[in-house]
């Protein structure tokens, strides 16, 4: 257990943008390794992108309940995943996070939006990803998310001019939707994370069950609220850190100088973070 | 120690032992290697 320690203290001292941009290009840099897209990507990159290395786990886990397959092997990658970092991933890996969090820096009025509606992304995991692509035989969370719209849609209709053609209605909704959530992504940090995504709501309960683990020490706090302000997905760290809603990010324990928000692993003692 | 962390790695190693050798790797690969019409926006 010394290495989740280790490894979340190591964590909490990088600077999270510059390890977002290289996740980011990692994951699509097909050309490096094509191969890859039998490994399930640990943050939500559409698989269809031209650049995409790795499958997308929410395409492919419709793709195995359209087919009537249990999808032991993508099923088990993502509890590994999740069992030992929670949803770190969604903090420091994933592409379309990484782009909320670049939109949400552009100096528009903000709109702060309650955490009561991030019960919505359960409802939307039930029945886009689940039960319409089981009745359906079709998975309709990708014919609408706006990250394949993004990712793969606009290249796709720019690289092959016979695809254009074959744009019609769902084309146009899928832009739309993609549209609305560009807007909403530049004035309330992280919406897509916090009310939608299927990974994060698949990674969120491993919060509490993971190696890795995220810790307020209450004799520690000074009610100074800074960590508060910091929290990108709106959450009150001393309450909520480490509740299925927390992306893992350590700005809070970045931002705290009295050491309340601590890093540690299951079983054994936190780590403070030295504010050298 | 967590017992629940080493169950569940348990669990989670098995499940992804067993999607390999059940050769589920070749179906995630060949779905994700096709242009997805779906995430594209057309149909
Ligand atoms: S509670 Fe802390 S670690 Fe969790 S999302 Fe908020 S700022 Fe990041
Ligand atoms: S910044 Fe630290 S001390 Fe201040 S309220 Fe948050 S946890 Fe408490």
């Amino acid at each position: 257990m010394a290495f989740f320690a280790r490894f979340t203290d190591a964590l909490a001292r990088l600077r999270r943008a510059p390890v977002q941009l290289t996740s980011t290009l990692l994951w699509n840099s097909y050309f490096l390794a094509p191969w890859l897209k039998n490994v399930p990507c640990p943050g939500f990159n559409c698989y269809s992108c031209p650049l995409a290395i790795t499958a997308c786990p929410i395409g492919t886990l419709q793709h195995f309940i359209i087919i009537r397959r249990v999808p032991l092997y993508l099923l088990g990658v993502l509890g590994l995943i999740g069992t030992l970092f929670g949803r770190t991933a969604c903090g420091w890996t994933c592409p379309f996070g990484f782009l909320q969090d670049l939109l949400y820096k552009v100096p528009l009025p903000k709109w702060r939006v309650s955490n009561r509606w991030a019960p919505a992304r359960y409802v939307i995991f039930a029945l886009l990803v689940v039960i319409i692509p089981f009745i359906a035989l079709e998975p309709w969370f990708c014919k609408l998310c706006p990250a394949g719209a993004l990712e793969a849609g606009l290249p796709m209709i720019a690289l092959q001019a016979d695809l254009r053609e074959l744009t019609g209605l769902l084309f146009a909704v899928k832009m739309v939707i993609l549209a609305l959530f560009l807007l909403w992504m530049m004035v309330t940090s992280r919406p897509f994370c916090r009310f939608v995504c299927p990974l994060g709501t698949i990674y969120g309960p491993f919060n509490r069950l993971s190696g890795m683990r995220l810790h307020f020490e209450e004799s520690r706090c000074q009610h100074c609220d800074l960590c508060r302000h910091v929290c990108p997905t709106g959450l009150y760290p001393p309450e909520e850190i480490d509740t299925a809603g927390c992306i893992r990010c350590m700005e809070c324990l970045k931002a705290c100088p009295h050491g309340a928000l601590q890093s540690c692993a299951t079983g054994t003692s936190c780590t403070e973070r030295s504010h050298a | 120690m967590d017992k629940r962390f080493w169950v569940l790695l348990g669990l989670f190693l098995l499940m992804t032992a067993a999607g390999l050798l059940l050769g589920e790797a070749r179906f995630v690969f060949a779905n994700a290697s096709l242009i997805c019409l779906s995430c594209i926006g057309i149909q």
